[in-house]
């Protein structure tokens, strides 16, 4: 008797499987479970006639194999119905677009800010952004570049005209503007042309060991081309202590370049000058687009300039009170901007600055 | 500045090729922005003879030339049809041969010209790239060789690097080839051709002065050294070849013999000079300040109205020259010119400066004195352009050579400046132990440096053209470039590493950039400038800071208010665009410079939702009939109301006062967080005060505790007075029990058969921290609510 509730079951089972339409499946239903001549019915009804030890141990096999059947008539209807949709196209169209999520977006130098500052925050670097109006003498005398210097030449300055007292500009936030330590109150007031402007304001307030970075706005007075732009973003750092030298400035550097690329950069040292920096380097790195062979975002050359940098002058020091030959340190700028550039592959850098959200709204 | 591979090969010893050279100086002297090939382009392009000239057939203008040249051994000739009218018999021309590249960069192909076909070309100036003359054909000199390249016969066959000029701002003595040859001396340890030494020896004493010449120079600081000589017999004439080609290589056009060896020993030695006819100056020479409204006629043809800032070389009727930049058309060398004065001064770097830029007129001169040369060079550079002019015999001597200088330049130049190196010191600060002090000393030595070392010390005396040595660090640097940082093997900083969390404003700054652009906003830039047009939209009562020099005068005030930039985004959207919400986070002037948030909303759809409901039919109360407007307050504030809660600020502590028809100040106590406002149709805006929200922004967000008890929810309706704010209801229903947990609006309507009332709805949540509450007590609750508004506000209850 179980062998024959065996047999059945693999024939029902076979039979729901090959089944192709609903009408089948209900055949089948009939012809095992109906409540008249189901095959399984009948068995179940016969079971009372069956020896009583027997009872048991068949009528379970007979309930086990009803509802084993049942569940796969149920699970291959519904199969079937899915597939009719499918084939009747009436499914989805799957190239229709999803539920539209609002998500604004954050401007393409405020990531590449927040990437440089995070970097910067795990060498142990305190971020600083400073004021974009300074006096001359924080931007320009104090670094050791005086009136006349011809490396003012270097940077083309915006002057404020409107005769404003410097205590009206200094802020809540301390930056006094004029020089505390000559009596002249008149330094002229400009558009801090690079964040270098922060390091004797930053010396001054505090004794080193000081690890800062200065990332923030800055203006030249220059007109706008692709690749020039009146408004920039600059990244300063500086690092002041007493044993500080040239190879911890080549490390930290490349420990930069390494986590901002996230991968080993070929870097090259090249003199270079800057008044407040003593000796000064502008740093290369390998062109990252076309792996050194020669493209126009490399001038050909293989090689990209990506930051400025060098040992801060002693007359730096001195501007900020620093007894002679106390400390030592390293400080470097690159412009934000650029990396911006690079990371996107932007060609245009008054795009940054254009509004335009057909730009701002692909990052 | 260009400097010419074949002149640092006749000054050094360099066998490198230029691409190395280049590679070397841009490793450890200066930027090479780029190496030149003059040859390329000129191939094909050979020196021919005229041998025979007859008229075209068919064409008056034109001649036809038979052409000698030499091709390989051979003696060939090219018949070519020519149209320049100085063409002659036993001239040497340039040839151009078919395939030949000019220097426009097209190819020369053989043509028929009116039946008769061409061969070849003739050259003009223009055409060979070393001008722009095309009046004739350029005629070679009859020592040319027949057959040999242009490009080498005009000593083309050179190859130019280009340095940067920024890059060597402090390095006066590198404007010149032999500075560069020193470097390059230097780097590779070899010695130059030409010695200090041997400048010095140049130095001969002239036996009887014919003539005097009275040099008055007024005020020493404007020239701290004047030098010059009077030279006679002087034959005017074109220079010798090779010198016209030194100078047509390195970019400067060949004049005649005496303007060309001032600018050869210009490009050799680094000091500019000048040479003025004597006849034609009348009297002596005076350096001085220009007067106000003096004027002057440069050599470069224009005329220049001077300040009283700038020097001047005159004579006593006027200005002959502006010193160190430019001399006067009236003063100069021409081919009738007999006796000459030589200038070779030096001047105050800071006035030339200023004049140059004032004046836009850059000259290589400029360019150099600007950098402060060293006082040195105005001898070497006399020196070595008398013994030039003496060499060719194209002049004598005839006065002694003045040098007028003031005690603090005879002073200078008698000091000796020595730096204490402490090799030590030198090995610590560059962070590389491996450098011996045999190895630096022999760098500074090489630079020109005496050094004496005794132990570990070193004692540097510094050369007199090395202006810029002056501390220890300075020969830390000339140690290092020379050696080659990238020798130097990188190492951590060794030292306390303090923890430096990102400061609060960092922070802040952060979070509202997350939390705008959650709520969908983009973030944008804008420029810290605008014009008046933007300066007057801004409803601030104080000043703006203008700008001295702005570019133009859309950007000549400093932004009080982020607004104007955002209304210029918005208009350059509006057409890719229907809706969109921009915000910036930047700094304004007022005039203390504060860092502000601004936003700005653009929409058309006007649904509004309180609580889970749609509103559909509701008027702001005392706005204008603009309906959108109504959609957009609240959209505005829900943003702001947002912001300040994300911040864990409490925005039912708020104030909004409506200062102007659609301005609206936001106060928290007495202290304005910033305002909102409708500048126009379909727009809201707001601005608020980063420093404020700073103050007020919570620390860290306390934990509120949860009821274990479930919430009852009842709603409510009343018709009420519309002039009853509904933050006035919501206060009396908050004090009437303790278990009034939050009461929310979901509806507003208003209806004529309202009249003076309206219709408003709220949930009611009741909750209680101890128990479940019972239906009674709300009720009882309910009751009490119905009958304080009754009273308070003459409110009706309505029913659902």
């Amino acid at each position: 008797m179980e062998n024959k509730i065996e047999r059945l079951q693999k024939y029902a089972l076979e039979e729901i499987k090959n089944a192709k339409d609903k009408d089948t499946l209900d055949t089948i239903w009939r012809k095992y479970l109906g409540r008249k001549d189901g095959t399984l019915t009948k068995i179940l009804r016969g079971i009372k006639d069956l020896d009583k030890d027997q009872r048991p141990k068949v009528g379970s096999a007979a309930n086990t194999v009803r509802a084993k059947i049942e569940a796969h008539i149920d699970m291959r209807g519904k199969s079937l119905r899915q597939g009719q949709r499918a084939d009747k196209g009436e499914l989805l169209d799957v190239t229709l677009p999803g539920k539209h999520i609002e998500f604004g977006h954050l401007h393409p130098s405020t990531q590449m800010r927040e990437r440089v500052a995070q970097i910067f925050i795990s060498l142990g670097f305190e971020i600083l952004e400073g004021n974009e109006i300074v006096s001359d003498y924080y931007n320009f005398e104090a670094l050791n570049i005086p009136q006349g210097h011809p490396a003012r030449d270097m940077w083309d300055t915006f002057y404020i005209k409107t005769r404003i007292n410097a205590d009206q500009i200094a802020d809540q936030r301390g930056y006094i503007s004029v020089n505390p330590r000559s009596n002249q109150r008149k330094s002229a007031l400009l558009l801090r042309t690079h964040t270098s402007a922060m390091q004797v304001k930053v010396m001054e307030e505090r004794e080193p060991p000081i690890r800062v970075c200065v990332i923030g706005k800055c203006f030249r007075h220059e007109a706008t081309d692709a690749s020039h732009e009146h408004t920039l973003y600059q990244i300063e750092g500086f690092v002041v202590d007493k044993h500080i030298s040239i190879a911890n400035l080549i490390y930290t550097l490349k420990s930069f370049l390494r986590s901002l690329f996230q991968t080993e950069v070929k870097t090259r040292l090249r003199p270079s000058y800057f008044p407040f920096t003593e000796p000064s380097f502008e740093v290369d790195i390998e062109c990252l687009n076309c792996n050194k062979s020669g493209c126009s975002a490399c001038s050909h050359s293989g090689w990209m300039e990506i930051l400025g940098c060098g040992m801060i002058h002693p007359h730096v020091f001195k501007a900020a009170g620093y007894p002679k030959g106390a400390y030592t340190g390293f400080a470097f700028g690159a412009g934000l901007d650029r990396l911006v550039m690079l990371r996107h592959k932007i060609d245009d850098v008054r795009w940054l600055h254009s509004g335009d959200l057909r730009f701002i709204k692909q990052f | 500045m260009r400097l010419s591979y074949k002149w640092l090969q006749e000054l050094t010893h360099t066998r490198r090729s230029p691409e190395k050279l280049a590679e070397l100086l841009n490793m450890h002297v200066a930027s090479v922005e780029g190496v030149e090939d003059l040859s390329q382009g000129l191939d094909n392009v050979v020196v021919g003879e005229i041998i025979k000239i007859k008229p075209h057939p068919r064409a008056d203008k034109l001649q036809l030339a038979m052409v000698k040249t030499v091709v390989g051994k051979k003696t060939v000739l090219y018949l070519v049809v020519c149209g320049a009218p100085n063409i002659a018999v036993g001239q040497k021309v340039p040839l151009a041969l078919e395939g030949a590249r000019l220097a426009d960069g097209s190819k020369l192909e053989t043509c028929v010209i009116r039946g008769v076909k061409s061969q070849g070309m003739l050259c003009a100036e223009d055409e060979l790239g070393i001008g722009d003359d095309h009046t004739g054909i350029y005629i070679l000199s009859s020592g040319a060789t027949l057959g040999q390249n242009m490009a080498k016969t005009l000593g083309l066959d050179d190859i130019i690097l280009e340095i940067e000029n920024k890059s060597i701002t402090r390095r006066p003595d590198l404007f010149n080839h032999y500075g560069f040859a020193r470097e390059i001396g230097a780097i590779t340890n070899t010695e130059l051709r030409i010695k200090n030494s041997e400048l010095r020896h140049r130095d001969r004493r002239i036996s009887k002065p014919k003539i005097r010449l009275d040099i008055n120079v007024e005020d020493k600081k404007l020239c701290p050294r004047y030098m010059a000589v009077v030279m006679d017999k002087i034959k005017v004439g074109p220079s010798p070849e090779w010198m016209q080609s030194r100078l047509r290589s390195i970019g400067l056009r060949p004049i005649n013999n005496i303007v060309d060896i001032t600018n050869y020993v210009m490009m050799e030695f680094g000091q500019p000079l000048h040479v003025f006819d004597k006849d034609k100056i009348s009297r002596g020479i005076i350096v001085r300040f220009s007067k106000q409204g003096e004027k002057l006629r440069a050599l470069d043809g224009e005329e220049y109205r001077l300040s009283s800032e700038d020097i001047v070389i005159a004579d006593n009727k006027g200005p002959i020259a502006l010193a160190g930049i430019m001399g006067g058309e009236a003063s100069g060398v021409n081919e009738l010119s007999k006796t000459i004065i030589i200038e070779s001064a030096n001047f105050n770097p800071i006035y030339v400066r200023k004049t140059s830029w004032r004046l836009g007129l850059r000259s290589d001169s400029a360019l150099r004195f600007e950098k402060s040369l060293p006082l040195t060079f105005a001898k070497i550079g006399l020196l070595r352009a008398i013994e030039l002019i003496r060499d060719k015999s194209q002049g004598s001597v005839v006065s002694r050579i003045y040098d007028i200088k003031s005690t603090e330049t005879a002073r200078q130049l008698k000091q000796i400046i020595s730096i204490d190196f402490d090799c030590n010191r030198a090995r610590a600060y560059i962070g590389e132990s491996k450098i011996e002090n045999k190895e630096m000393t022999s760098i500074l030595k090489r630079l020109g440096c005496n050094v004496t070392l005794v132990k570990e010390k070193a004692k540097v005396t510094i050369p007199s053209y090395r202006k810029d040595l002056r501390v220890f660090e300075d020969l830390v640097e000339e140690v290092v470039r020379i050696y080659g940082a990238d020798k130097i093997v990188p190492a951590p900083i060794v030292g306390e590493m303090a923890p430096s969390p990102p400061t609060r404003e960092l922070v802040l700054e952060k979070d509202l950039k997350n939390i705008l652009a959650g709520c969908g906003f983009d973030e944008v830039y804008n420029y810290s400038f605008y014009g008046a047009d933007a300066k007057n939209t801004v409803k601030s009562s104080g000043k703006h800071i203008s700008i001295a020099n702005p570019l133009n005068a859309d950007q000549q005030y400093l932004r009080r208010s982020l607004i104007p930039g955002l209304i210029k985004n918005k208009l350059k959207n509006d057409s890719y665009f229907s809706e969109f919400k921009l915000f910036e986070i930047g700094n304004v002037f007022e005039p203390q410079e504060r860092k502000k948030i601004a936003g700005l909303i653009k929409s058309e759809k006007q649904d509004l939702k309180f609580g889970n409901k749609n509103i559909k039919h509701f008027k702001l109360q005392g706005s204008s009939e603009r309906s959108e407007e109504r959609f957009l307050y609240f959209a505005i504030k829900g943003i702001i109301e947002l912001i300040l809660k994300q911040l864990g600020i409490d925005f039912e502590k708020l104030n909004y006062v409506r200062r102007q028809s659609h301005s609206i100040d936001i106060l928290l106590g007495k202290t304005k967080l910033g305002f909102f406002d409708f500048p126009s149709d379909g727009i809201a805006i707001f601005e608020l005060d980063f420093e404020k929200l700073l103050r007020f922004k919570a620390k860290t967000k306390i934990y509120f505790p949860i009821s274990q008890y479930p919430p009852i929810k009842r709603d409510l309706a009343f018709l009420i007075d519309k002039k009853v704010a509904w933050g006035q209801v919501k206060k009396v229903i908050k004090d009437i029990d303790p278990l009034i947990d939050e009461i929310e609006l979901f509806d507003i309507y208003e209806s004529k058969r309202f009249g003076d009332k309206r219709n408003i709805a709220f949930h009611i949540v009741y909750q209680s921290y101890k128990r479940t509450l019972k239906s009674e007590e709300i009720d009882k609750i309910k009751k009490n609510i119905v009958e304080v508004l009754e009273q308070e506000f003459k409110a009706q209850l309505r029913d659902f």
